[in-house]
């Protein structure tokens, strides 16, 4: 009889050892702030209220491309949810969505296949200081995106020693390409609260 | 004889299908934490010198981010080391999240780094299990 449940036992045991690792592993203080739960379900009323454009009814051209909200869905980062996204911009090779999530407004820029994305506290946005993102283009150029609250209509994206380019916002975001080996600064708008100044930093770099 | 034949066959039963149901998440995830301590500024982060080097893989999806207090710039990338080509890279502040796709060849190394102007942590992640 013992040896019977021993038998059974086993590989019972084998299994809850695989559970007992993986608990440990989430538990250790590496893991990624992005690990939030469950996607959202519904956009959270503070971030419709600080991007109007998550306010807004949702159409079809909001979707994400199916891959891309696929990988998102699955890691559901800051719980996240593309089911919710809204296009800011549209673009034949790369285009902005805003996408919420939990206590955070994500704007993710769709590249070939992929995506880049950043995902500002609510708090921060609401202020301004949302950050901004940049990333490498197949071109090998480098986009410059991000999200601003309500009441920015244009950010200025400051390159090299003094050059700026005024990018006009679209649906609470902003797009720009910038050259490969540009240095970059900055993207300065007005805030809510004053000037913001939003430091980028160029990926290629090493 | 018989009953010994059928505890065989029950913990056989029992085993392939425990097995079956974990295996396959095992199996197709690999996983990697890369956490860097006092790295310089502007240094590409691979977990070879405060970490456990991640080494190759068809990573799917990098993130870096801000282990600590304050904010500054953090990057990440995944290239190929075998060609030099760079699959995807970005930066922003605090933290930053690449999906890379369904990727297919096991030959890239992911990495991150911090642009603080003065040595701080960095800690990365990258999987390839989706």
């Amino acid at each position: 009889m013992r040896k019977r449940n021993a038998l059974i036992a086993l590989p019972v045991v084998a299994v809850l050892g695989f559970g007992a690792v993986g608990a440990i592993a989430e538990d250790d203080d590496s893991n990624p702030p992005s690990e939030a739960g469950a996607m959202v379900t519904a956009v959270e009323p503070e971030a419709a209220e600080v991007a109007s454009v998550l306010a807004e009814d949702r159409v079809a051209a909001d979707a994400m491309p199916e891959e891309v909200a696929g990988d998102i869905g699955a890691r559901a980062d800051f719980g996240m949810n593309p089911g919710l996204s809204r296009r800011a911009i549209a673009n034949t090779t790369s285009s902005v969505f805003v996408v919420p999530a939990r206590e955070h407004v994500c704007v993710a820029l769709t590249i070939g296949a992929g995506a880049g994305a950043i995902c500002p506290p609510t708090d921060d946005l609401r202020s301004g200081r949302g950050g901004a993102g940049t990333a490498v283009l197949p071109t090998g150029d480098i986009a410059v995106f991000g999200v601003v609250p309500d009441g920015v209509d244009s950010v200025s994206v400051q390159t090299g020693e003094s050059d700026a380019r005024t990018v006009a916002v679209e649906d609470n975001a902003y797009y720009a390409v910038v050259a490969a080996g540009t240095p970059l600064r900055a993207v300065v708008h007005d805030g809510p609260d004053g000037p913001v100044e939003l430091p980028i930093y160029d990926p290629l770099a090493d | 004889m018989k009953r010994s034949r059928a505890r065989v066959a029950l913990f056989g039963v029992l085993a392939a299908t425990l097995l079956a149901v974990v295996l396959p998440a095992q199996a197709s995830a690999w996983v990697s934490y890369y956490n860097c301590v006092n790295k310089p500024s502007g240094h590409w982060c691979d977990g070879r010198a405060n970490g456990s080097y991640d080494g190759l893989a068809s990573w799917d999806y990098n993130e870096g981010w801000n282990p600590g207090a304050g904010a500054f710039g953090v990057c990440q990338r995944v290239w190929r080391p075998a060609t030099g080509g760079l699959l995807g890279g970005s930066c922003s502040t605090n933290w930053t999240g690449y999906y890379f796709g369904n990727v297919q060849c096991n030959c890239y190394e992911a990495n991150v780094k911090q642009t603080s102007g003065s040595p701080k942590n960095i800690n990365g992640y990258a999987d390839s299990q989706w």
